[in-house]
């Protein structure tokens, strides 16, 4: 029983803070009205996008600047199967001259397939681009640059396709799963199935950063010039994370479109790669919990905020985000465990007056992430 | 040591804030204003204040606080005084989505005006479609597009070609030159004018297409002066202009010689776009602040005195105002405001006396009836030269285009898969 105790008291503080965010979570939706479900749900599908850049970002130390591309890509996919449902071309199409539904579009008619594909499309995507980046050692800053330059580019893109995507003006009308004709989700069903599945994807990371590749990952981060000295390919690594975390960010993409309805090249581009980096910074990298309190946090603050002070409400976010970045660099949830873990170090130091050698071994044992 | 506290505290202030307004969610959420009070009717005004089209929407955000603040001093409608509610949706279309749930389900408003761009217009159809509510849209559009759910207060594009172009044709020369941003809009626009041209005995002599936001058009420029052309149609929206006015003149185009005509600027595009390069140029618009009539011009100063923010009056500002007016005149002819079909369909016919001069809501299409007015660039204002008699029918689908709805109100059967994005 002590030991349980023990071990209980040893776990790190944020992971008392993901049961605490789970179960207001799964309580919200009896206390609010419909709409704030709704919102709460696109914000879970944020969460989502969250830790997918949590896991390059705050694990391997990859900063991307685009990351919404590959969001996008989720969210297009699902978003053009809802345009073609009934095998009638879009009014978007008809105004330019398409009389049929282009082929490549034939396989999305079915939702599951856009859903499926929305998650392995941009897996691919992020493959590809990892493998000419990192195959070429680019590192650093030039990787952020790189990504930076191709959320442009796709934004362009998707803008100037408008033949096959509506260009600027977005697709609409993207329904909640509405599967063969039958009616769309409703709003708090879709709702917890989307946290469902991010509890699912939160698993899988915590899973992931605590087995070999996730540590890996970190040593990259640390010092990947000592990580080639043993004899791993930091190369496979990264494009292998990259990967994995193009496939979240897809599936966030592809859950967040039917929540709002739509997507347009807004969610896509270079503002909201960075508005995702906000959210990361502000909860705290490298911890996970930080991605989704963040993600959480800051949508909710911009929301509420421009409900009362709709003229101010940037202003006011503009200067409480650099407060928290500018005053705890680690972020909120960060800071916690930081102060949590200088906590038991103080103990421990107390104890190693009393017992040198038992605390000694013990200070060695505390974890550094 | 003392830096080091003072840090930490300030840190948990700032984590504190940001806490603050998130459990703040949690009471707005969970009361419930609803409609209980019954003497005021609530409206949304959902228009940008940040983003890339705040500078824009800012002056139509004003002619809604201008004219509630109005109507509520004239004793409000039936008695009971607006109380409207501004959301900002940061030029953002998916934040247009949130922010008009937010107004229909939290604040239960009978109506909004609001929206600027097509992409946040579309954004909110299925919202508006889903909870039975109302939108009405001040924006000059496209067209092709008519949603039971909301009424198009701002002109069509017929409304601004069909007098503008055989003037040209007969005033300015024969052979026209099409230009446009690469968006929905222009090419619409365009298409139709190529129609027109066409018809009553012009010449396109080119067509041109630049990316949304486009500055470098020294291409585009020198292929008008390779084609021949006597006057270029231009519907090139927002910043592209200016950097097009420019160009044009830099690579040696005057409007003596070449006037470009456009169906895209209005008076806050001529003053970013400088006196010195707009001048002698056409446009045309239902409106002009320029308009030499007493509606006008007491709109006109009484916007001015009441806003000090460096927008200026245009098309947009007019539109935003009367979409205001014409909701009162159609929530005065229900009962109970609440009942969004019968307002819908109180909309039909209703009439303003705008500072253009009498506008309507068409019967049937949800479009409304509004002037075509052109003139020359004079001084960064608009000189204007024509003037219709009356309004003009609006037709989302242009009968010179599609002369199969022309017997329909102009449009397809409401329950036709093409009228809007479903």
């Amino acid at each position: 029983m002590s030991k349980v105790k023990s071990s209980l008291a040893k776990l790190p503080l944020n992971r008392y803070f993901d049961v605490m965010m789970l179960i207001f979570l799964a309580v919200f939706p009896m206390f609010v009205k419909e709409f704030r479900v709704e919102m709460m749900g696109r914000y879970i599908c944020y969460a989502i996008f969250a830790l997918s850049l949590d896991l390059l970002w705050g694990y391997t130390g990859l900063l991307s600047l685009g990351h919404a591309v590959l969001f996008g890509i989720g969210g297009y996919l699902i978003g053009i199967s809802y345009q073609i449902q009934n095998g009638v071309v879009p009014a978007f199409m008809q105004r330019e001259g398409i009389t049929e539904i282009p082929w490549f579009y034939l396989p999305l008619q079915n939702p599951i397939v856009a859903a499926v594909l929305g998650v392995l499309v941009p897996a691919l995507f992020a493959a590809l681009i990892g493998y000419f980046a990192f195959s070429s050692k680019i590192k650093g800053v030039f990787f952020t640059i790189i990504t930076l330059a191709l959320a442009q580019i796709f934004k362009d893109f998707i803008i100037n396709v408008q033949k096959y995507t509506n260009g600027f003006n977005g697709l609409q009308s993207i329904k909640r799963f509405a599967i063969n004709g039958s009616a769309p989700l409703s709003k708090t069903t879709y709702y917890y199935i989307i946290l469902g599945i991010a509890v699912l994807v939160f698993l899988f990371c915590l899973w992931l950063t605590n087995n070999r590749v996730g540590k890996v990952c970190t040593s990259v981060r640390e010092n990947e010039a000592r990580l080639g000295f043993l004899g791993y390919d930091a190369g496979a690594f990264k494009i292998l994370i990259y990967t994995i975390s193009g496939a979240i960010a897809g599936l966030a993409g592809v859950l967040y479109a039917p929540a709002t309805s739509t997507i347009t090249t807004e969610d896509i581009g270079v503002t909201a790669s960075t508005m995702v980096v906000i959210w990361v910074a502000v909860g705290g990298r490298g911890n996970l919990t930080g991605a989704v309190f963040g993600a959480l946090l800051v949508n909710w603050a911009q929301s509420i905020l421009s409900e009362h002070f709709s003229s101010v409400w940037q202003l006011i976010i503009g200067v409480l985000l650099l407060a928290v970045i500018y005053f705890i660099p680690n972020g909120i949830i960060g800071q916690l465990v930081n102060l949590q873990r200088r906590f038991i170090t103080d103990k421990q130091k107390n104890k190693l007056s009393e017992e040198p050698v038992q605390a000694a071994a013990v200070v060695k044992a505390t974890p550094h992430n | 040591m003392k830096f080091r506290t003072f840090k930490r505290f300030a840190a948990i202030a700032a984590a504190a804030a940001l806490m603050g307004t998130m459990s703040s969610c949690g009471s707005t959420g969970g009361s419930s204003s609803g409609s209980g009070d019954s003497d005021v009717i609530k409206v949304g005004v959902l228009f940008s204040e940040s983003g890339s089209t705040a500078l824009v929407e800012k002056t139509m955000t004003n002619a809604c606080i201008m004219a509630f603040d109005e109507i509520n001093a004239a004793g409000g409608i039936n008695g009971k005084k607006i109380e409207y509610i501004h959301e900002d949706y940061a030029s953002d279309p998916a934040k247009a989505t949130e922010k008009i749930k937010k107004l229909i389900e939290q604040d239960e408003v009978v109506a909004t005006v609001g929206c600027y761009t097509s992409a946040s217009r579309q954004a909110t159809l299925s919202t508006l479609k889903d909870d039975n509510s109302l939108l009405i849209y001040p924006t000059y559009t496209e067209g092709e597009e008519v949603h039971p759910n909301v009424i198009y207060v701002g002109n069509m594009p017929n409304q601004q070609a069909t007098d503008f172009i055989p003037w040209l044709l007969e005033n300015v020369g024969k052979k026209v030159f099409l230009v446009g941003s690469d968006y929905v809009f222009p090419k619409t626009c365009n298409k139709q004018a190529r129609a027109l041209v066409e018809m009553y005995g012009g010449e396109v002599v080119g067509e041109e297409y630049a990316p949304l936001g486009h500055t470098d058009f020294s291409t585009i420029v020198n292929k008008i002066k390779d084609s021949g052309a006597e006057l270029v149609y231009s519907a090139l929206i927002g910043d592209s202009n200016t950097a097009f006015y420019k160009d044009y003149q830099q690579y040696g185009l005057t409007a003596a010689q070449v006037p470009i005509c456009s169906i895209g600027v209005d008076e806050s595009n001529l003053q970013a776009i400088g006196n010195d390069y707009s001048e002698g140029h056409y446009a045309s618009m239902p409106y002009w602040s320029s308009l030499d009539t007493e509606a006008s011009k007491a709109f006109v100063d009484k916007y001015n005195s009441l806003f000090n923010d460096g927008t200026v009056v245009t098309v947009l500002t007019e539109a935003a105002y009367d979409s205001c007016y014409l909701l009162k005149a159609a929530l005065e002819k229900v009962d109970d405001p609440y009942n969004t079909d019968a307002l819908i369909s109180a909309f039909g016919g209703v009439t303003f006396d705008a500072p253009q001069g009498t506008i309507k809501v068409d019967d049937q299409n949800h479009c409304t009836w509004v002037y075509s007015r052109f003139g020359q660039v004079h001084d960064g204002s608009v000189n204007i030269l024509y003037s219709s008699e009356s309004s003009l029918r609006p037709e989302p689908w242009p009968s010179v285009l599609y002369p199969e709805y022309a017997e329909s109100n102009f449009m397809p059967a409401w329950d036709d898969p093409l009228c809007y994005p479903q």
